[in-house]
């Protein structure tokens, strides 16, 4: 049997799964993930604001997990900071979703075939920029990701996870989840995947 | 009786349908499953949407087991 691997690597494209997380508390489960997490650094610079990181609660995290998560350097991010050492009042607008972008371009010319995004969002937004148009790309927004993680038994209190995000809300996150598109493709990989495990 | 209350009672199977609607003033149980889950709860005996096959086969391959801290 010929055995093929596969690259998954989660991509979080807005600042809202981390924030949400951040509030609860809960931000170890990102612990759960054994394959590399990867922020722009427009989202990067989001999250560790001071207005959405009051308590230094992200940037502790960031630390804790080292190499775990990679911080994607893109030539926006780069172009804001270089703007806002000259001008600190310069805003960001919706530059993160611009640097997300501009990383989605360079994995649509530069990822392998056996490269499969994973991509945890929050903002029904990212559903309409390019990443969420990348070959084998599989988008889950955090309620769908919690409630899977319960599912698979890797965490026990999934529920009362989902119960603490909506107590912060104004209407409950529901699950969305828009799996990869070639069934195809998922049923021969997927199999030959798992060969590969441990 | 709050919504909240009527709601955590049907969710427990405490009531029936025909009582949360009649609560709600509604014929409908389509408008009945609508306010259920609007306000975050579950039909009693439902479970929520399943999670796609697909998107649990790649959590599985991207996830592993670990003792969470869940203190940070």
């Amino acid at each position: 049997m010929t055995r093929r691997t596969v690259d998954v690597a989660v991509i979080i494209p807005d600042a809202s799964p981390v924030l949400t997380l951040a509030r609860i508390d809960r931000l170890d489960l990102f612990e759960t993930f054994s394959v590399p997490i990867e922020i722009v650094d427009q989202v990067h610079d989001e999250i560790t604001r001071s207005a959405n990181d009051p308590g230094g609660k992200v940037s502790a995290w960031l630390l804790r997990m080292g190499d775990r998560i990679s911080i994607i350097e893109t030539n926006v991010g780069v172009g804001f900071q270089t703007r806002r050492s000259r001008d600190p009042t310069t805003p960001s607008g919706n530059l993160g979703e611009i640097a997300v972008d501009e990383y989605a371009t360079h994995l649509a010319l530069t990822a392998p075939p056996t490269f499969v995004p994973l991509v945890l969002f929050e903002d029904p937004d990212v559903l309409e920029t390019r990443i969420a148009r990348l070959p084998r790309v599989h988008l889950l927004n955090t309620a769908a990701w919690i409630r899977a993680l319960a599912d698979e038994g890797v965490i026990p209190d999934g529920q009362d996870v989902l119960d603490r995000i909506n107590a912060q809300r104004k209407s409950p996150m529901l699950p969305l989840e828009r799996p990869g598109k070639t069934k195809r493709v998922q049923s021969t990989w997927m199999r030959k995947a798992r060969h590969d495990i441990g | 009786m709050t919504l909240a209350e009527m709601l955590d009672k049907l969710e427990r199977g405490k009531i029936g349908h025909a009582a949360a609607m009649k609560w709600l003033g509604t014929d409908s149980i389509n408008d009945l499953v609508a306010t259920v889950h609007a306000n975050g709860r579950q039909m009693p005996g439902h479970r929520a949407t399943a999670i796609s096959t697909e998107t649990r086969d790649i959590l599985r391959l991207a996830t592993r087991r670990v003792g969470l801290s869940s203190a940070n």
